[in-house]
């Protein structure tokens, strides 16, 4: 059993909200469920649309093409006419006409949560689920009287096509943007510091809203100068920080990013990528920030980049980012785009609070935040501690951290970070998950990928039978781990959502190789039936 | 019991100009760093810095310190105290810095009435990039960037600070030192936000010594009430920055007590 289902409406008529509660219906009933969620930029009118594939198998993407289309309003009609098939099932507003559609009392007695709720009864009445099925989530609502007799109503008012069977178990969802947010309290966040940008918002929205029950501190300041600075301040004084933005935000950001090398000051930055340039499309996505993420900050200084590919790995390497942060004293980029924060997964994510202890000042010597050491890091200690003082500097310094300009001094320092670029290297490399191997590990046939396309690719490589290289560590790139694996490959296929192919760029400073590639970059991520036939026909 | 004073000198070369403004301030600042620790212990004490000949303060005197960047001390000041709310944290910023570049930051700061103490070394020129015109500068300064002079006229940073809800707000001379250094104890001391704009000559680029020792006189002298805000928002507005003739109040301009953005937060 396998559909995949649009429902498309106004902006702020609950779409989403729909969305999200057939998710959680599905996934009780023991399916795996993907949801993308497609909207403009603002508030009220235009057009939203939410792509729900449901399995008994695990789904990890959309399809370009719908089994039901739920059209509440006439605008969805002639919106989604491209995606119908032939035997589409065509659901639309009683107020509007479509040969062979199946017309439902879609409500809007308020904006927002009404129409959600007739959505959601007439979708689980058209396949088949008991109207209990969804009454609860209609009674966690506000006005839940008002919700409950549009649910019913609405879900009476047709009739059953499919017979959607409960399996056994239950499933977890969840968005890249929680579990993000999870990871970062588990890996012991102290402080989220974030100023409003799509689409990384969801995180500062969600922790601000659990901030007492996760027992962290949230704050929104003035802009994102404000932000990057006031977390390494944060950070200086011996509390975890992490910062939110997207592309614009991290470009506000990017002197105090190499404050944060200079200084060597932990920092985890959470840039979720819409699609660019300038303001661009804020509300889709993109992985045209790559470069720019790899590159940013004036001068030399070594940083880590990670790009996780779906909400499991979102919840691991938000949680690793803070350790190595801190192991390191770097700044760590979490590279995440608009489908990773704003698509529902099926995940289960065991939670677990991992806090590694960073290299910390024995108290048996002077303190120097600078010491030169074998690997490059020097023992942390914070301001507030008896008789040493803490000096911390945008300059070159010394190892006491007092200015100097001395050239013996100058290239020392430098030297010092260098090494400790080579520590993190060593370390970084030799991590698992570094470097994913999915699809069909024996496969003669390579397709190489980064980020959230790692739901899409891994589905159709395991149909079309390729072998799945995708790196989650972007800095340092583990090129000879990827080498190892494209070796002798009779053919490498690069899968990306950047116009300028930063992805296949990367991969050629390291001297590798792509015969083909595959780019999409039009703001809407990778469909099912879209990226397979790209690949059969590439 | 007396508490055993440490020297809070680095041991770093100096690199201020001879006569500079800022020996003052930083006296001033020692001195009062030396009274406070009866009750402060000095490693409690986190100052900052921006970017300008201001910001080497920090490279000399032997507390935590932060130095910055250009403009930017204050939101990371803000993040020090929200970390560490036990910590007493100083601000040393330029007029360019902070009026200029980082102005969002003080007025948010202010708005906030976030905890920390802000210093403002107001030499009214960019110096230690060689002589331009900044924001407090008065429109007949011939700066490097404007060599005809200036085409704005200065702004008010203390109506700026009041009508932003600074909770202390301060005007300072670095030629009177022990003046200074009371008003700074008071800064540090105060719950909420402090700002103390010091006049501070610039040998080099603009040196206003001989300005400041004929106009300025002491506001608690007078018979200023430091809590009413229109009192204070008018004597605020008594000196023009672009004006050398009429009289330059110095003191407390404005003292009340609200709660903190880290009681908030």
């Amino acid at each position: 059993m396998e559909l995949n289902i649009i429902i498309g409406g106004k902006a702020g008529a609950g779409i989403k909200e729909a969305g999200r509660m057939f998710a959680r219906v599905i996934a009780n009933l023991g399916y795996y469920v993907f949801v993308d969620v497609d909207y403009p930029s603002l508030i009220r009118g235009g057009h939203n649309f939410v792509n729900i594939r449901f399995s008994d198998k695990k789904v990890m993407s959309v399809k370009s093409k719908a089994d039901i289309i739920i059209a509440t309003d006439g605008r969805s009609i002639r919106a989604h006419e491209k995606d119908a098939k032939e035997d589409t099932i065509w659901v639309i507003n009683e107020k509007e006409k479509r040969e062979g559609a199946i017309r439902a009392p879609f409500k809007e007695v308020a904006p927002g949560f009404f129409k959600s709720s007739s959505v959601l009864g007439v979708l689980l009445k058209l396949l088949g689920i008991p109207l209990e099925e969804g009454l609860p989530l209609i009674l966690s609502l506000p006005q839940k009287e008002k919700n409950e007799s549009i649910y019913r109503e609405a879900y009476n008012s047709v009739s059953e096509v499919f017979k959607v069977k409960r399996l056994n178990g239950k499933r977890e969802i969840i968005t890249g943007s929680e579990a993000i947010a999870l990871g970062a309290v588990d890996g012991g966040l102290d402080i989220y510091v974030a100023y409003p940008m799509t689409p990384a918002s969801p995180v500062l929205h969600y922790l601000a809203k659990n901030k007492k029950d996760l027992g962290i501190k949230v704050v929104h300041p003035e802009n994102e100068i404000a932000v990057i600075n006031m977390a390494l301040g944060i950070s200086y004084a011996g509390k975890r920080s992490m910062v939110g933005t997207s592309g614009g935000g991290f470009a506000l950001m990017t002197e105090a990013l190499s404050l944060s090398g200079m200084a060597e000051i932990p920092l985890v930055i959470y840039e979720a990528q819409r699609a660019g340039p300038s303001t661009g499309v804020p509300t889709y996505t993109a992985q045209s920030d790559l470069l720019f993420c790899l590159f940013a900050g004036h001068g030399d200084f070594p940083k880590i980049v990670l790009a996780p590919g779906d909400a499991e790995e979102a919840y691991f390497l938000s949680r690793e980012a803070l350790n190595l942060a801190w192991k390191f004293q770097v700044p760590v980029l979490l590279l995440g785009d608009k489908t990773l924060a704003e698509s529902i997964f099926t995940a289960e994510i065991n939670r677990e609070r991992k806090v590694e202890r960073p290299k910390l000042w024995n108290g048996n010597s002077d303190y120097k935040r600078y010491k030169v050491t074998a690997d490059g890091i020097s023992p942390l200690a914070f301001p507030g501690t008896e008789n040493i003082t803490v000096k911390v500097t945008s300059y070159e310094h010394d190892e006491r951290g007092i200015t100097v300009e001395d050239a013996l001094l100058v290239k020392k320092m430098q030297d010092k970070r260098l090494k400790k670029a080579e520590t993190i290297r060593n370390y970084m490399i030799n991590e698992d998950y570094a470097v994913k191997i999915e699809g069909d590990p024996k496969s003669e046939k390579v397709i190489i990928t980064w980020g959230s396309n790692k739901g899409v690719v891994n589905e159709v490589a395991e149909e079309v039978g390729y072998k799945v290289v995708r790196p989650l560590a972007l800095e340092p790139l583990p090129h000879e781990r990827i080498k190892r694996e494209i070796e002798g490959a009779e053919k490498v296929i690069s899968v990306e959502c950047s116009a300028s192919d930063q992805f296949i760029k990367l991969l050629n400073m390291y001297g590798i190789r792509v015969d083909t590639n595959i780019k999409k970059y039009d703001g809407r991520p990778f469909y099912k039936d879209e990226l397979k036939s790209l690949i059969e026909r590439s | 019991m007396a508490v055993a004073k440490k020297s809070l000198y680095t041991g770093a070369e100096i690199t201020w100009c001879r006569l500079c403004g800022n020996f003052g301030l930083m006296s001033a600042f020692g001195w009062a760093v030396q009274e406070l620790v009866e009750t402060i212990p000095y490693e409690k004490f986190v100052i900052l810095s921006g970017i300008g000949c201001h910001g080497k303060i920090v490279d000399y005197i032997d507390l935590n310190s932060f130095y910055s960047l250009h403009g930017r001390a204050i939101p990371t000041a803000t993040g020090i105290k929200l970390a560490n709310p036990e910590l007493k944290v100083v601000c040393f910023v330029g007029d360019g810095d902070i009026y200029a570049e980082g102005i969002s930051h003080l007025v948010f700061a202010a708005k906030r009435n976030t905890d920390i103490t802000v210093i403002v070394h107001n030499n009214r020129a960019y110096s230690l990039t060689t002589g331009q015109f900044a924001p407090t500068s008065p429109s007949y300064f011939k700066g490097k960037s404007t060599p005809y002079g200036s085409p704005e006229d200065p702004m008010n940073p203390l109506a700026l600070m009041l009508s932003s809800g600074a909770t202390f707000v301060a005007r300072g001379y670095a030629g009177f030192t022990d003046h200074l250094k009371n008003i700074i104890k008071e800064a540090i001391l105060h719950k909420g936000f402090s700002f103390v704009d010091v006049l501070q000559p610039c040998v080099a680029f603009y040196n206003t010594y001989d300005l400041y020792n004929r106009q300025t006189y002491k506001l608690e002298q007078t018979e200023h009430d430091t809590s009413d805000f229109e009192k204070a928002y008018a004597k605020a507005l008594e000196w023009d920055y672009n004006r050398e003739d009429v009289k330059i109040p110095i003191g407390i301009f404005y003292r009340v007590e609200k709660p903190t953005y880290e009681e908030r937060t």
